[in-house]
C-alpha cells in the first residue's frame, strides 16, 4: 500500500488474548464496519451492531445502559441536553390535535416548549397546579388528552407531586406519563410505573459543570419506538462527552450523598433566619412535600429555594454579595450556584401564575455544591449582612 | 514564563473569603476563575500552541508564549496544586516520571550524589540506576524509615534526599520532618513523592521539606483515565530551576490532561475519604482471616509505625498489602480468583486494583535489594477503589476460600 493510502487505512493495535484495558475506549469514530453486506443485514448486526455515530456509538451505548440500569429500566437514549431528552419524549408520542398537561411549578424550558413550541405542531395544553388532583383527574378524563410532562421534586420550586395519585389517575385514563427525574436523580423513583423519564445529564449525572447531555430512559418497547425519532432528530451525545459523563457518574452517589447532606444545613439554617419567610426543601421535616419525598425518595438533591422578605433590588443585591455561589442558572455541580428565581425562571408567568407557583420577588434558588458546608453558610451570613445591615 | 505568583492569590483568596478556606473548598475553587469573556465558571482547555503578542514591546505581557512554556489550562492545574500543597509554586509533566527526572536533573550532575529510600517506586528505581548512573552520577538507596541511616548516608558532593512515604509498595514510613532536619542542616533539598496521601492527608512542605512531587495519575486524576506529574516547590529559587528543565526537555503535561486532573481533583477528598474507610475494613478483614500471615496497613494498631502515620498525616490513605499461607503460587491464585479487584498495575483510582509486585512493578530490582526492603515473593498489593465494600470483602473472601 502506498503512503497516502496508508495514512488513511492506518494499522491497527489489537491486544492480545486476555490483556484488556480498564476503562473502555472513547469510540471516536463516526463509522463501523462489517467484513461483507451480508453480514452487516443480519438481524443482531441491525439491532446490535454499529453503523454510524448518530445513530449508535459503543461509548454512547455504555452510558444508555448505565443509566437504564440505575433508573430500573430496559433501555434508554442518549441525547445532546436534557431538553432534547423533553422534546424527543413529547415529539415521539404525539399527534396534532393531542392535549399534554403540565405544571405551573415546572422548569421554565418546559413550559416554553409546552406552550410555545408545541401548538406550532397542533398540540393542545393545560397548565395546572401539580397539587390539584382533581382538576388532573378531570383533565386527564378528556378525549384528547394523551401525555402528562412533569417533575419530582420540581425546579425552582422543589414540589413533591404525590407519585401513586397521579400516576393512577394517568393509568386509569390511558396517559403517557414523561418524568423529568434530573432533580430527583438516576437511582431514585425507578420503582414507579413512570413510561418514560428524562435527565439532564449536565445535572448529577456528569456533576462537574463541564459537559451537556440528556438521556430518555424507559422499557425496551416504548424506547424502540422512539429510536427513529432519535436518530432522525439528530441529537446525538458525542462520545467524548459520554465518556466524561461515565467518568462523573463514578462519583454520583458520592456526590449525591454530599450535595443532599449540606443543602439539608444550610435549609435549617435559612429557616431560622429573621430575613427569611420561607424555605422550601423536601428534606425539611417542616416542608410540605416532606412526607411524600420520605417515602418516594432516597435523598432530596442540593438544591434548595426559599423566599426572602423584602423586593426585588435587595434579593438581588442578595444574591450579588454572595460569593461562594456563582450566578448561574444550572444546578449539580460541584460548584455552588444560586439564581433570582423571578428573573430567570418566573418571566413568562402572570402574576397570578406566579403566585400559584409561590415564586414572589424575593425568591432566590440555590444549588448547594461540594464545598465545606461552614465556608457556605459563612458566605450566606456575610451576604445578609452586607444586605440587611 | 509562569503568571503572577500563587502566593499572592492565596492571600487573594483568603481576604475575598474573610477566613481561611477549608481543604474541600479549596480542592474546588483554588486556582480556577471565571473566564473574563464569557464567565464560564470554568478554565477552559487553551488548545493553543502559541499566543498573538500585542506588540513587541508587549511581548509576555499576557504571560503566555508559547505552550510548552505555559498554558493557561495547565496553569490553573499548576496553581491548584500549589495551594494545596502550601508551596509556592508547582509545575506540571507529562508523567509522574517526568516529574521526578524533572528534579533529578535540576538537583544533580555528573559528580554528584544523591539519597533515595530503598524502597523508592521501581521506576525511581529504574530512572537511578539504568539512566543517570551512566551520567555519572552516584546513588546511596537508604532505609529513609531511620533517621540515622539517611544522616550516616551523607557525603561532601550529596545534592538530594527522595524520599516516598508510605513507600511503594511496602508502606514503609519516613519521618518528614527528622529527614528534613537532616536535609536542612547539610543544605540538601529534601523532596517527598506524596503521591499515596495527597495534600488531603499529608503535607510536607509543612513538615520541612523543599519539594513535593506527585503521580498526578493516581489520586488526583482518581478515574484511571489520563497519566500526568506535578512538583510542587517551597521556594521561588527551586521552582525557577525544576521550570527551568520543564521547559527545556519539554516532558509538558497536555491541556486536555491537565483539564481533566482539574475536574478529578474536585472530588478528592471525598474520594479519600471513602477509599481510605473501605481500605481499613479490607485490612481488618484480611488481619482477622486464617489464611492470611501478615497484613500491613498504616492505619492498623499492628502497623509497626501506626503512631508516625497517625502524627504527620490526616489520614491512612487506601493502599495495603498482604502475604498469604502458601507464598507465591497461592498469591498467584488470589490474583486470579478475584473478580471485583482487577488485575492492573495502577493505583489511587477509583476501580480496586490488585498487582503482584515481584513480577509487575518491582520485577527490575534485583532479588536481593528485594529481599532486604521487604518486598517479598508471596507479597500482594491492593490499592482499595470506591467499589462497596462488602462486595469487595467477599470477592476476596471467595479467592481466600480458593487457596
Amino acid at each position: 500500500m502506498k503512503k497516502e493510502s496508508r495514512v488513511i487505512h492506518q494499522p491497527s493495535v489489537d491486544l492480545p488474548d486476555g490483556n484488556e484495558s480498564l476503562i473502555g475506549p472513547v469510540y471516536r469514530s463516526v463509522k463501523f464496519s462489517f467484513p461483507s453486506i451480508r453480514a452487516a443485514m443480519t438481524p443482531e448486526a441491525r439491532h446490535e451492531g454499529f453503523d454510524y455515530s448518530r445513530d449508535a456509538n459503543p461509548t454512547t451505548r455504555q452510558l444508555e445502559k448505565l443509566c437504564a440500569e440505575l433508573q430500573d429500566r430496559d433501555d434508554a437514549i442518549c441525547v445532546s441536553t436534557g431538553m432534547a431528552a423533553i422534546w424527543l419524549a413529547l415529539l415521539g408520542n404525539l399527534s396534532a390535535g393531542d392535549r399534554v398537561v403540565f405544571f405551573v411549578e415546572s422548569y421554565r424550558p418546559i413550559r416554553t416548549m409546552v406552550r410555545d413550541r408545541l401548538p406550532h405542531f397542533g398540540i393542545e395544553h393545560t397548565m395546572l397546579s401539580i397539587h390539584d388532583h382533581e382538576a388532573i383527574a378531570q383533565t386527564f378524563a378528556r378525549d384528547d388528552t394523551k401525555l402528562l410532562v412533569f417533575e419530582a421534586p420540581t425546579n425552582p420550586m422543589l414540589q413533591v407531586p404525590d407519585l401513586d395519585a397521579i400516576l393512577e389517575l394517568a393509568r386509569e385514563n390511558d396517559v403517557t406519563t414523561v418524568l423529568d427525574n434530573t432533580f430527583g436523580g438516576l437511582h431514585n423513583h425507578g420503582r414507579f410505573p413512570v413510561d418514560l423519564f428524562t435527565h439532564s445529564l449536565t445535572k448529577y449525572a456528569s456533576g462537574h459543570g463541564d459537559v451537556m447531555g440528556g438521556i430518555v430512559v424507559g422499557d425496551q418497547q416504548r424506547i424502540a419506538a422512539l429510536k427513529p425519532w432519535a436518530v432522525n432528530m439528530g441529537a446525538t451525545l458525542d462520545s467524548d462527552t459520554a465518556y466524561l459523563i461515565l467518568r462523573g457518574l463514578r462519583t454520583y452517589f458520592l456526590r449525591f450523598e454530599r450535595h443532599c447532606e449540606s443543602a439539608l444545613r444550610i435549609a435549617e439554617h435559612l429557616e431560622g433566619h429573621a430575613e427569611v419567610e420561607r424555605v422550601f426543601y423536601p428534606g425539611l421535616e417542616s416542608d410540605a412535600g416532606h412526607a411524600l419525598a420520605s417515602r418516594q425518595m432516597s435523598g432530596c438533591g442540593g438544591v434548595l429555594s426559599f423566599n426572602l422578605a423584602c423586593a426585588r433590588e435587595q434579593t438581588w443585591a442578595f444574591v450579588d454579595a454572595l460569593e461562594m455561589f456563582a450566578t448561574v442558572s444550572s444546578v449539580g455541580s460541584t460548584e455552588s450556584l444560586v439564581a433570582p428565581v423571578k428573573l430567570y425562571f418566573g418571566r413568562d408567568l402572570s402574576d397570578a401564575e406566579a403566585e400559584l407557583a409561590g415564586i414572589t420577588d424575593g425568591t432566590v434558588r440555590l444549588s448547594v455544591g461540594l464545598e465545606h458546608v461552614e465556608d457556605l453558610l459563612a458566605d450566606i451570613e456575610r451576604a445578609f449582612g452586607k444586605t440587611f445591615n | 514564563m509562569p503568571p503572577a505568583g500563587v502566593s499572592g492569590m492565596i492571600a487573594a483568596l483568603i481576604e475575598r473569603m474573610g477566613q481561611p478556606m477549608g481543604f474541600t473548598t479549596k480542592q474546588i475553587h483554588a486556582g480556577v476563575k471565571p473566564d473574563p469573556t464569557t464567565g464560564a465558571i470554568l478554565t477552559p482547555v487553551y488548545q493553543t500552541t502559541t499566543y498573538v503578542q500585542d506588540s513587541v514591546d508587549e511581548y509576555l505581557a499576557k504571560g503566555y508564549s508559547y505552550s510548552r512554556s505555559a498554558n493557561p489550562t495547565v496553569t490553573a492545574l499548576e496553581q491548584k496544586l500549589a495551594v494545596l500543597e502550601n508551596g509556592h509554586a508547582c509545575t506540571c509533566y507529562s508523567t509522574g516520571m517526568a516529574a521526578i527526572q524533572a528534579i533529578v536533573q535540576a538537583t544533580l550532575s555528573a559528580g554528584d550524589h544523591a539519597i533515595v529510600s530503598d524502597v523508592a517506586y521501581g521506576g525511581t528505581y529504574r530512572l537511578c540506576t539504568k539512566i543517570y548512573a551512566r551520567f555519572g552520577v552516584e546513588f546511596t538507596f537508604a532505609d529513609t524509615a531511620s533517621p540515622d541511616a539517611v544522616a550516616a548516608a551523607v557525603r561532601d558532593n550529596t545534592r538530594l534526599i527522595l524520599t516516598e512515604t508510605p513507600a511503594n509498595p511496602t508502606l514503609k514510613l519516613t519521618d518528614i520532618a527528622a529527614v528534613s532536619e537532616i536535609a536542612a542542616a547539610t543544605n540538601i533539598p529534601h523532596a517527598v513523592d506524596n503521591t499515596f496521601l495527597t495534600p488531603y492527608y499529608q503535607r510536607p512542605l509543612d513538615l520541612g521539606a523543599d519539594i513535593v512531587v506527585h503521580s498526578t495519575t493516581k489520586y488526583f486524576d482518581g478515574h484511571n483515565a489520563t497519566v500526568g506529574g506535578a512538583v510542587v516547590t517551597k521556594t521561588a529559587q527551586w521552582d525557577e530551576a525544576i521550570r527551568f528543565v520543564q521547559n527545556a526537555t519539554g516532558v509538558i503535561m497536555s491541556p486536555w490532561v491537565a483539564w481533566l486532573t482539574l475536574q478529578g481533583i474536585k472530588t478528592l477528598s471525598v474520594r479519600m475519604d471513602r477509599q481510605s474507610a473501605n481500605a481499613l475494613a479490607i485490612a481488618e478483614f484480611l488481619e482477622a482471616h486464617p489464611k492470611v500471615t501478615r497484613v500491613q496497613y498504616p492505619g492498623l494498631t499492628s502497623f509497626p509505625q501506626h503512631a508516625l502515620a497517625k502524627s504527620q498525616a490526616d489520614g491512612f490513605g487506601a493502599m495495603l498489602w498482604f502475604e498469604v499461607e502458601g507464598g507465591v503460587e497461592a498469591g498467584k491464585r488470589i490474583m486470579d480468583a478475584v473478580e471485583v479487584c482487577s488485575l492492573a498495575e495502577n493505583l489511587g483510582s477509583v476501580e480496586t486494583l490488585i498487582t503482584h509486585p515481584v513480577t509487575m512493578t518491582h520485577a527490575d530490582v534485583e532479588f536481593e535489594e528485594r529481599q532486604r526492603v521487604g518486598i517479598t515473593d508471596g507479597l500482594v498489593r491492593l490499592s482499595v477503589g470506591l467499589e462497596d465494600v462488602q462486595d469487595l470483602i467477599d470477592d476476596l473472601s471467595a479467592a481466600l476460600d480458593s487457596v
